[in-house]
């Protein structure tokens, strides 16, 4: 092959080069473009997209869909004679080029064919300079790989939910699950949420952002150690909003009848143990275990196995009384506490009680009290206040630094205070430092938490807590984003739920 | 196919002749030049300038360098088409009468139509079998004319009074038109010192004859042009029309037709002939560039608004340039 047909050839290689550069880079920027605006999109509108790998996936969707067109882009042969009269009028050669092909095309061995031979010094001179790469390729291609790099980069690193645009279902959701952890399991970590029932869990499923859950993978918590964290926190500007509460609500009430039904049978069984003595009869048996299936809690089950294998009557005997004790303690709330009933079972380990969260049988979160058990609150113990579900890692011990605040639940107990009268609008008030073994709930919750009262007696009696302090703080602790606003959650939760 | 001898040959013959016209016409180098390039592309060329120019020498020059037959039509309104083609006369002999043709001025290698817009549209049509078919047809009998054939005609631009500007089936015939401008003062004092001293103007000695002429006609057409840059004469003849998507906003404004497929002919060869004139063994886009505006100027044809503002077709055509590019 000579010099001339070898130029042409390495010249429409590369052309075909440069051409599926361009194609390249064009159906990079596109693709990763409108990826990247599909992304900022959802992440404007709060959708969340339930898979870990769409963002991935997507990218190399396009990567691959830059190769094709590359490779499309090579196939659009770029027409001869016009490539060598580009690299003609590029190299200042008087179209000799593209001449010369012309006379070689028609097989011409005329006198011009030699002379043109003869003045075409294909040495001197740099044909790559006549088919630079293209600009416009290259910073396409550049600008794909800048979005697809964004791209990745905001899949890994979502913004934090604005906190006045919490969806329902997640709040309730992830509020549930924080709520039933801190009473069962607060040495798990957090996504390790025991006790939802399937229907709970399907619901999780929901939209949950994801990148928060690979994080807490990444870096787990204790959700006891962030409540007693928040306990120490001074009440300011707080804002609450009113996130519904239904599906706690519904839980919180599958938990007490769980609780009831097990204490219940625990008494039934102690009092004939009691009467007759022995062990546990195989019908006991068989209803504990069945008992055991319907539990939520895995450490409520595992009370119930380690019970069901021993065989010892006095030890039965002790463990049925122990059971019964916690359950007791649960059910029983705080004295002076205008929240009662379900919103005072505290099955969970307090701080304090951190050693014997192993021997809670349920993870019920009591802070809800039904219109029947809240009646001594009035309007206040309303049936969707999750405030009452007072978090037991709250609770304090010295009840004289303590004021009967409360969520929504203990705002009428503010209300039939005469000497309380609010102005319309807001007051800041602190919450109590230290709160008695009874009385409303809703203190365990605020309970050093920067909370705010409405002072309107017409208003919708409601407390608000200072998200702002409590997330600095958490984060000042190296907590991940998702799980302060998994905290911020259950606070929304069960402090304005049911409003 | 030519050799390369007789490429030499023809080269040579032409750069002698341009010497010999150019030691004679003083300037109008583009005026000479066209008159070469439509002898060389076998095609006539139409000179446009004010009387007194030496547009009658320059063809004058050109057909005693060439040394090949040369005939004169002055063009008047009342010429005839009979008085340039001939016409059948009767003869009487051995005491017979019978019609025998009459050749008329046309019957030449080099015709010079003077004042060509002076005569009558019937009597310029007389010329157009003779420009495009290299024939005359009298009654009903048809005469070829001998090669090398071209017809250099004149007209006056300013002195319109009695003048019938060219049909534009005629003008079409035409393969370049040039315009004979104003010598310079170097060039005046050139032409006064030539034609007032001595014996005054001595026409050229014959530097080629006609054998030259064709030898160099074939070599001009295998001059090769890339296909790119005819694709390129293509679209700037496109683009001298209105209708054309690639056309200029002027070319769309002053423009009633654009040039003719015989306009992009006339590009081609006439760049050919450029370049072989210039010694390239292929055609440049310099050699387009120099005849473009010769080749298609007086092929376009202005609306009333481009004849009304009197907007010269260089312009346009320079707008065309300009806008279409060839890569």
């Amino acid at each position: 092959m000579s010099d001339f047909s070898q130029l042409v050839a390495a010249a429409e290689r590369r052309a075909r080069r440069m051409s599926g550069l361009r194609t390249a880079g064009s159906v990079l920027l596109l693709g990763e473009g409108l990826l990247l605006l599909g992304v900022l999109a959802l992440r404007l509108l709060r959708i969340e997209i339930p898979s870990d790998a769409w963002s991935p996936i997507a990218a190399v969707a396009c990567a691959v869909a830059a190769w094709i067109g590359y490779a499309f882009g090579r196939r659009r042969i770029p027409a001869l004679p016009a490539l060598l009269l580009r690299l003609d009028f590029a190299l200042d050669l008087d179209a000799r080029l593209s001449s010369l092909h012309e006379l070689r095309l028609r097989g011409d061995r005329s006198p011009y064919r030699r002379r043109l031979e003869a003045l075409l010094d294909l040495s001197a001179f740099d044909w790559r300079k006549g088919i630079p790469t293209p600009r416009f390729g290259v910073t396409a291609l550049a600008s794909g790989v800048g979005c697809l790099g964004v791209v990745v980069f905001l899949s890994f690193h979502p913004l934090p939910p604005p906190l006045s645009e919490t969806p329902a279902v997640d709040s309730t959701a992830a509020s549930s699950r924080g709520s039933s952890q801190d009473q069962t399991d607060l040495g798990a970590p957090i996504e390790s949420l025991p006790g939802i029932p399937p229907t709970m869990e399907a619901e999780d499923a929901i939209p949950q952002t994801e990148p928060a859950s690979d994080a807490t993978d990444a870096q787990p918590f204790r959700l006891d150690d962030v409540l007693s964290e928040l306990s120490r926190l001074d009440s300011s500007d707080p804002v609450l909003g009113d996130a519904p509460t239904d599906e706690l609500d519904r839980l919180l009430d599958e938990r007490r009848e769980e609780a009831a039904a097990l204490g219940e049978m625990l008494e039934s069984i102690l009092e004939r143990i009691r009467q007759e003595g022995g062990g546990l009869t195989e019908d006991e048996r068989q209803s504990l275990r069945e008992q055991a299936g319907q539990m939520g809690s895995p450490q409520a089950v595992e009370a119930l196995m380690d019970l069901l294998e021993e065989n010892d009557p006095e030890v039965v005997e002790d463990m049925i009384e122990s059971m019964l004790s916690t359950l007791d303690q649960d059910d029983t709330p705080p004295d002076g506490e205008p929240d009662t009933g379900g919103g005072s079972q505290s099955m969970g380990p307090s701080d304090e009680e951190g050693s014997e969260s192993e021997d809670s049988l349920t993870d019920i979160d009591p802070g809800e009290p039904t219109e029947g058990d809240t009646g001594e609150v009035g309007p206040a113990g309303s049936e969707s206040d999750p405030s009452g579900g007072t978090d037991p890692g709250l609770v304090q011990t010295d009840e004289d630094s303590r004021q009967p605040y409360g969520g929504e639940g203990g705002a009428p107990a503010m209300e039939g205070d005469p000497d309380e009268e609010r102005e319309a609008g807001f007051i800041r008030e602190e919450a109590p430092a230290t709160l008695g073994a009874s009385g409303d709930v809703s203190p365990f919750i605020t309970e050093g938490v920067p909370i705010e009262i409405p002072s309107s007696d017409s208003a919708p009696a409601s407390y608000v807590v200072d998200y702002t302090r409590m997330q600095s703080i958490l984060r000042a602790r190296d907590m991940p984003d998702d799980a302060v606003d998994t905290v911020r959650q259950y606070f929304e939760t069960i402090t304005r739920g049911g409003s | 196919m030519i050799s390369e001898k007789d490429l030499n040959q023809a080269a040579t013959t032409f750069d002698r002749l341009s010497d010999a016209v150019t030691g004679v016409i003083v300037g109008h180098e583009a005026a000479v030049r066209g008159a070469l390039i439509a002898l060389l592309c076998r095609g006539n060329i139409l000179l446009e300038g004010v009387p007194g120019l030496g547009k009658t020498l320059l063809v004058r020059t050109l057909a005693h360098a060439m040394g090949l037959r040369y005939s004169r039509i002055q063009f008047t309104p009342d010429l005839m088409p009979a008085d340039i083609v001939g016409t059948d006369i009767i003869t009487e002999e051995d005491g017979h009468r019978r019609f025998s043709f009459s050749p008329g001025p046309v019957f030449a290698n080099v015709v010079l139509a003077d004042e060509i817009n002076r005569a009558t549209p019937k009597t310029q049509s007389a010329l157009l079998e003779a420009m495009e078919e290299r024939t005359v047809s009298v009654g009903t009998h048809t005469y070829p004319l001998e090669e090398p054939y071209i017809v250099l005609a004149t007209q006056n631009p300013i002195e319109m009074e009695g003048t019938y500007p060219l049909p534009e089936a005629q003008i079409d015939r035409f393969l370049l038109k040039a315009n004979v401008g104003f010598p310079t003062l170097e060039e005046l004092v050139e032409i006064t010192s030539r034609n007032t001293e001595g014996e005054g103007i001595r026409l050229p000695d014959p530097v080629a004859g006609a054998d030259d002429i064709v030898l160099a006609r074939r070599a001009v057409r295998e001059i090769p042009i890339a296909a790119g840059l005819r694709e390129y004469v293509a679209r700037l003849v496109l683009a001298t029309h209105p209708i054309d998507e690639s056309a200029p906003a002027m070319v769309r404004d002053y423009v009633e037709y654009g040039a003719s497929p015989r306009g992009a002919l006339a590009v081609i060869l006439a760049a050919k002939a450029h370049a072989f004139l210039c010694g390239e063994p292929n055609v440049r886009p310099a050699d387009i560039e120099a005849v473009f505006g010769m080749a298609l100027g007086h092929r376009l044809v202005l609306n009333f608004r481009g004849e009304a503002e009197g907007i010269p077709p260089a312009d346009l055509l320079s707008d065309v340039w300009n806008k279409v590019r060839a890569v």
